[in-house]
């Protein structure tokens, strides 16, 4: 019975070897990397920047976004690489932090874009452990950075006519472009909102400017935006002013039209995408 | 007016004194059947009344205030079978002197909680599952802070330092906990946060840890939603005595050379000294700890002041009065998350040198007047302060909570089949913080239980609380929480239980006003949150199988409603709002085996549930599925072996990085003890296997460590 003891012990012992099978280093990097580009002066009140990717977008909460760590602030151009697993990111961009603020996803200074349309993102895929995509060039434009504000434009969002299959969110952006947009930079965007209700109301923070559209997007299911997501707008030639930090719009609605049988169009098919009646409530 | 009140008060004053004016005493002595030698903290109650003692040092006890009768005594401590001697006579100014032999078993019975009733009663006559980490386990444990030694407790898990009894918390970021923490029967959750602080009370000072499992509201009141942890800390001694315990250790290279962020070895030790002794009448216990680490991640590091003084005495032969009071200052690194999965023990660089510094204190004054031997008056006053200043990179901040409260219960025993326990408790908040701007917050509460045995065996209990809070800002809250609870002792091998009760936990002043930057992370506040409510349902039953096998199984189902989470907005804002509807249903067994070899002993617990999001059809964020702790005893003359195993099935999900790695949180602890008289050298390996496995994303838990503990008596 003497040895009981010891063979427990020792047993014990054994048993402590090392186990592998928990949270590891990733065995190999995989990710992409490029180079930053900024143009315009360094904001004073910069607390940070950092790669931001996003699973979707515009994204419906934090978990879509990846941050990346922080990046060296004050220089022309910088050398970047973003370690990620495997993933399809919808969006890759530059965010931008204020001293003594939080971070905030959507405060984006620049987004890669793989060709001359500004308005869609480019999409980044690294399928496999080991691929390390290069060129995934971004530039800045730190005037189009955003301080954390009261002022908004909101109103009522209506729907009339049946949901198109496939629409999953609807977002709505206000620019500050002087007739439409031709970057997302000049976009400012609403909280995405779940697909499906007769009537919500909707609020986009903005910065202090004159916007002369607001539009509706529709998004589907796994797509990312374009200029054909826009299908409710409002357009004023004047623009809604926005003075100050504490300015709010609050009355600036909005109609979705959905017109009767384009869900049956949508079944027949998909690849065209919701079919809706873009509309215009000018002055 | 004045003079009907003058007439009621000196009529509670005189009356108790004139009924009572000739009683008798029960007094003796507790001593171990075997060995002759004496049992400290052993509890005695007589049956049918509201009195009772723990045995002393020396095994002595005495119960005083008895009316002439015939009394039924019992007996009972852990590692021994329950005493019970019935036909008790007593006649006036009569004392009758028993010697009580226990008899030990293998079997861990005899256990007498607190907190399950409000009062002094047997584990197996708890209507709700209790769990208790009894001295002996604390010991065997062997950890500085009450955290890790609760998470090898059935059915309870940690979602970093938030407890979760059958998933009932998940993870809030710290603001506002779903079970409540109790030192000696008074709430310790700082009015801004409201959140438990686990460093506060040292294991070294505590003499046993009660975990009451479900909704606990019914007598508890707010944060009672998932159940109460109540930590009765040890008691003064009239005998000078002086505990000493040292212990110092280091942790081991991370398991991977990428994580390695130090060449410097990283190290802990803790030295924990009490000293307790009669002064006067009074028996006064002072206790002081100093803990400090390196931390095994950066910017783990921590430094910590503990003290604790107790003072009691007895007044009268009918009251007794406590006086406890204790302190912690804190200054400790933080850091929220790690830089990345390539360096998990890294936090980004402009976090390193963040840090919290804190100072916490705790007053409490408590008074027990025992009027006759079925009518006891407890008051409880109490203070709580806590103070916190962070040094962020991002942000400065600083948090002052005050909480006074003040609790009258009333314990009746109308007869021997019928007890009641009634009281009122009413708790300022005052609040002046950085984060959540200045608040007052006051809850006045008024609850009842009633406890019948109906039949052989049968007991009943019923019981309701009310709960009116009311904030600063004119937002006003009130909840009624009811209870009902059925103990059956079917066989002398069998006692079933069943229980049903409601629970709520009113938000935090944290989660109502939050405004500032957390790490980064925005929060935003939300002035009209509700309280969030449950219900929670149990049956369960107890076995002894065999004098060396006993098992108790447990069905439950708690559904929440209004629960209060965190929500990410895009903008990278957590707001917190009443979002989920929610259900966790499960089976929880344990069981306890001295499987026949001699010194040898078995203790498992496993937990499955299915905790569900009603709202989202989805698992709810940060609960496991299963939890599992097992513990192997042996004991051979002078040595102790021992090792803990603990399984935690890997979270469905989580809500902040849900696509990153997850995987099941496997620990292995090892203890070898060597008792030399009165002193104990012991060496421990902590997460022998060193397996690597977070709690919440981005936040690895401690990789293996080594440790030497020295303690014992002088």
């Amino acid at each position: 019975m003497r040895i009981a003891p010891l063979a427990l012990l020792l047993g014990l012992l054994l048993l402590a070897c090392d186990d592998e099978s928990g949270i590891k280093p990733p065995s190999q990097l995989s990710g992409f990397t490029g180079t930053i580009t900024f143009t315009g002066k360094w904001p004073e009140d910069t607390d940070q920047i950092r790669l931001a990717a996003a699973l979707r977008f515009p994204p419906s909460t934090i978990a879509d976004v990846l941050l990346g760590e922080a990046l060296p602030v004050g220089g022309d151009s910088l050398h970047y690489t973003f370690y990620t697993d495997p993933v399809a990111l919808q969006a890759v961009g530059v965010v931008w932090k204020e001293k003594g603020q939080g971070w905030d996803a959507t405060n984006i200074i620049g987004y890669y874009f793989p060709t001359e349309n500004h308005l869609t993102p480019g999409a980044v895929t690294i399928s496999r452990k080991d691929e390390m995509i290069q060129d995934i060039d971004i530039t800045c434009d730190l005037t189009k950075v955003k301080r954390r504000v009261n002022s908004a434009i909101g109103g009522m969002l209506r729907v009339q006519g049946a949901w198109p299959p496939g629409a999953s969110k609807v977002v709505v952006a206000a620019s500050t472009a002087p007739l439409l947009p031709t970057s997302l930079l000049d976009l400012f965007f609403s909280f995405p909102i779940d697909a499906g209700f007769d009537s919500t109301r909707y609020i986009i923070s903005v910065q202090p400017g004159t916007y002369k559209l607001v539009a509706a997007l529709v998004i589907e299911e796994s797509q990312s935006i374009g200029l054909e997501s826009i299908k409710g707008a409002y357009y004023s030639f004047s623009g809604i002013k926005i003075i100050n930090p504490e300015t709010k719009k609050l009355d600036v609605d909005l109609n979705l039209i959905f017109p009767a049988g384009s869900a049956k169009a949508e079944t027949r098919d998909s690849q065209t995408g919701p079919r809706s009646l873009q509309h215009r409530r000018g002055e | 007016m004045r003079n009907r009140l003058l007439f009621w008060l000196t009529a509670a004053l005189l009356l108790p004194g004139a009924i009572l004016a000739h009683t008798g005493r029960i007094s003796g002595r507790v001593i171990d059947v075997k060995s002759r030698e004496p049992i400290p903290g052993a509890n005695v109650m007589i049956q049918g009344t509201v009195l009772g003692a723990n045995s002393d040092a020396e095994g002595r006890f005495s119960i005083n205030s008895l009316a002439p009768g015939n009394y039924e005594l019992r007996v009972s401590a852990v590692g021994y079978l329950v005493f019970n001697r019935r036909g008790i006579a007593l006649t006036a100014d009569q004392t009758v002197t028993l010697d009580v032999t226990l008899e030990p078993t293998l079997i861990e019975s005899g256990e007498v909680v607190v907190t399950a009733s409000k009062r002094r009663q047997s584990l197996e006559d708890s209507p709700t599952s209790v769990g208790v980490m009894t001295t002996r386990e604390l010991a065997q444990k062997n950890q500085v802070y009450l955290d890790r030694v609760l998470e090898h407790a059935s059915g309870v898990n940690f979602i970093g330092s938030q407890i979760n009894i059958r998933g009932s918390s998940g993870y809030n970021y710290g603001a506002g906990s779903r079970v409540l923490m109790l030192i000696d029967g008074v709430p310790v959750m700082p009015g801004d946060s409201g959140d438990i602080k686990w460093s506060m009370v040292p294991a070294s000072q505590v003499d046993h840890v009660e975990i009451v499992k479900g909704a606990g509201s019914a007598l508890y009141g707010s944060s009672a939603l998932g159940g109460v942890v109540n930590v009765i800390t040890k008691e003064a001694s009239a005998n000078p005595v002086t505990h000493v315990r040292f212990s110092a250790g280091f942790y081991d290279k991370p398991l991977y050379a990428e994580w390695r962020w130090t060449d410097r070895l990283l190290h802990f030790d803790d030295l924990d000294v009490d000293h307790s002794r009669r002064i006067g009448k009074s028996n006064v216990m002072v206790a002081l700890g100093r803990h400090q680490s390196t931390g095994y991640a950066q910017n783990g590091w921590y430094q910590r002041l503990n003290g604790l003084f107790k003072w009691q005495r007895q007044l009268t032969p009918k009251a007794n009065l406590t006086l406890s009071s204790n302190f912690e200052t804190n200054d400790n690194g933080t850091g929220l998350m790690w830089r990345s999965q390539s360096e998990a023990l890294s936090v980004a660089p402009e976090a390193i040198g963040d840090k919290v510094k804190s100072d916490k204190f705790g007053f409490n004054l408590f008074h027990r007047w025992a009027a006759s031997s079925r009518f006891a008056l407890n008051t409880r006053l109490s203070y709580f302060r806590n103070f916190w200043k962070n040094y962020f990179h991002d942000n400065l901040n600083a948090s002052q909570a005050n909480r006074i409260g003040l609790e009258i219960q009333g314990d009746y025993q109308f007869s021997n089949i019928n007890a009641l326990t009634f009281g009122t408790e009413e708790s300022w908040d005052i609040v002046e913080s950085g984060l959540v701007g200045d608040h007052t917050q006051y809850v006045i509460s008024g609850y009842i239980q009633n406890e019948r045995r109906l039949l052989a065996g049968l007991a009943l209990t019923l019981g309701a609380r009310y709960d009116l809070q009311r904030v600063d800002t004119g937002f006003q809250d009130e909840n009624l929480s009811p209870k009902v609870g059925l103990v059956w002792h079917a066989r002398p091998w069998l006692s079933l239980r069943g229980s049903s009760g409601s629970g709520f936990r009113a938000a935090s002043m944290s989660e109502r006003f939050s405004n500032s930057v957390y790490s980064g992370l925005q929060l935003i506040p939300n002035p009209d949150l509700k309280s969030e409510t449950a219900w929670s349902h149990e049956a369960g039953a107890t076995l002894i199988l065999l004098p060396m096998l006993s098992l108790d199984i447990s069905t439950f189902r708690s559904d929440y409603w209004d629960l209060i989470e965190p929500e990410p907005t895009v903008t990278q804002e957590i707001q917190f709002t009443n979002v989920t509807r929610a259900r966790i249903s499960g089976i929880e067994t344990g069981l306890r085996l001295q499987p026949g070899i001699p010194g040898l002993s078995l203790q498992s617990a496993y937990t499955w549930m299915d905790p569900r999001d009603l709202e989202l059809d989805q698992t709810l964020a940060y609960r496991p599925r299963q939890i599992s702790q097992t513990t192997l005893l042996y004991t051979a003359g002078p040595f102790e072996i021992s090792a803990d195993y603990r399984y935690i099935s890997r979270l469905d999900n989580v809500k902040l990085y849900p696509s990153e790695d997850r995987v099941a949180q496997k620990t292995l602890d090892l203890h070898l003890t060597w008792h030399y008289r009165d002193w104990s050298l012991s060496g421990h390996i902590n997460n022998a296997r060193n397996h690597n496995h977070t709690q919440m994303e981005r936040t690895l838990q401690p990789i293996r460590s080594y440790m030497l503990t020295l303690s014992g008596t002088i």
